[in-house]
């Protein structure tokens, strides 16, 4: 039968090889954390496939229950192309309501950047991308529903 | 009356090519409270608006607050929480301001000029004024603004701590093509 006082050893041996093993789990999960960066949207599954059109009434119609809806899922927008900005080696690309002048606009993820400077208004695409939801401009009032890390689909 | 359509188009296609209000939906705004302690809080918004009256020097930008691209989900998210952005109620950043002395200035004419830009930065629903340099490029019509200055988070209600993983003062980097 073991002494009283190595039975107690054993159990703080233990004890601190638990907390050793918490304290790496722990670290481990730290460091994948703040080391994770973003999936590739083109391996992101879209939450929402909808056309630029019916995005963009949804928004102006009741954009505290689109945002609510949309913002930080991916989704897929197909439409024609209104219009394709760019500064230095970034490009956006953007489906107008000409009527109202709201309008989507998606940056991209820097691979797909040049791919997006080429689309030329009048192009039918399908853009998916993180939505950010929607603010409105005083300076061009209008609505704007803005995407990030956009890839091109089709 | 030829004569006289030809001179009114000639007339509008110079006006266009010269608008008193250049402006543009892409604007970069790059935002960077990286310490030597932390390098992830950074962050870029490629769809920011903003308008230049060429004769007034009345300045504006608007950005969304949620398309600031992060890396890191994890740092995103906490950019837009509520001790920090709270980007559910305060949805956007504002600036609101004028070029100093624009009398100095002919942006009709190429070349770059050397800018102050005081006005009022909204971040978190609070307003405070800054004062930038900027350069104004002019090239053909188009004018591309850049400008580089330091916000000091602590004026707009918002606390970082002891500053070692988010700069107090993050660096603000505008670049914005106005057509």
């Amino acid at each position: 039968m073991a002494h009283p006082s190595q039975n107690k050893k054993k159990w703080l041996r233990w004890i601190f090889l638990a907390i050793v093993a918490m304290a790496l789990a722990g670290g481990a999960i730290f460091y994948y954390v703040m080391t994770a960066e973003f999936a590739d949207t083109t391996s992101e599954k879209p939450a929402y496939t909808i056309s630029a059109i019916d995005l963009l009434t949804e928004f102006q119609q009741n954009d505290s229950a689109a945002n609510k809806k949309y913002v930080e899922q991916i989704l897929a927008v197909s439409g024609r192309v209104s219009e394709v900005e760019g500064v230095d080696t970034s490009a956006t690309v953007k489906f107008v309501d000409s009527l109202t002048g709201s309008y989507l606009i998606f940056d991209f993820q820097s691979a797909t950047s040049r791919q997006a400077a080429a689309l030329q208004p009048g192009d039918s695409v399908t853009l998916k991308g993180s939505c950010s939801g929607s603010i409105y401009s005083r300076l061009r009032n209008a609505h704007m529903i803005s995407f990030k890390r956009s890839v091109i689909t089709e | 009356m030829k004569k006289t359509i030809l001179f009114f188009s000639l007339l509008a296609v110079a006006t266009m090519g010269f608008a008193q209000v250049k402006q543009t939906t892409s604007a970069v705004v790059a935002f960077d409270a990286t310490t030597p302690k932390d390098a992830l809080p950074k962050a870029e918004n490629k769809t920011v608006i903003a308008q230049l009256n060429t004769k007034t020097g009345e300045i504006g930008f608007e950005a969304a607050v949620k398309n600031f691209a992060f890396s890191n989900p994890v740092i995103q998210e906490h950019f837009n929480e509520e001790r920090w952005m709270s980007s559910d109620k305060f949805p956007a950043f504002t600036f609101e301001g004028k070029i100093s002395d624009m009398q100095k200035y002919n942006f009709a004419k190429n070349g770059v000029y050397t800018v102050t830009v005081t006005g009022q930065m909204t971040v978190k629903g609070k307003s405070n004024e800054v004062t930038t340099p900027a350069t104004i490029e002019v090239k053909n019509g188009t004018l591309m603004a850049t400008a580089n200055f330091s916000i000091t988070l602590a004026d707009y209600g918002i606390s970082v701590g002891d500053g070692s993983k988010i700069a107090a003062q993050p660096k603000i980097t505008v670049s914005a093509e106005l057509k």
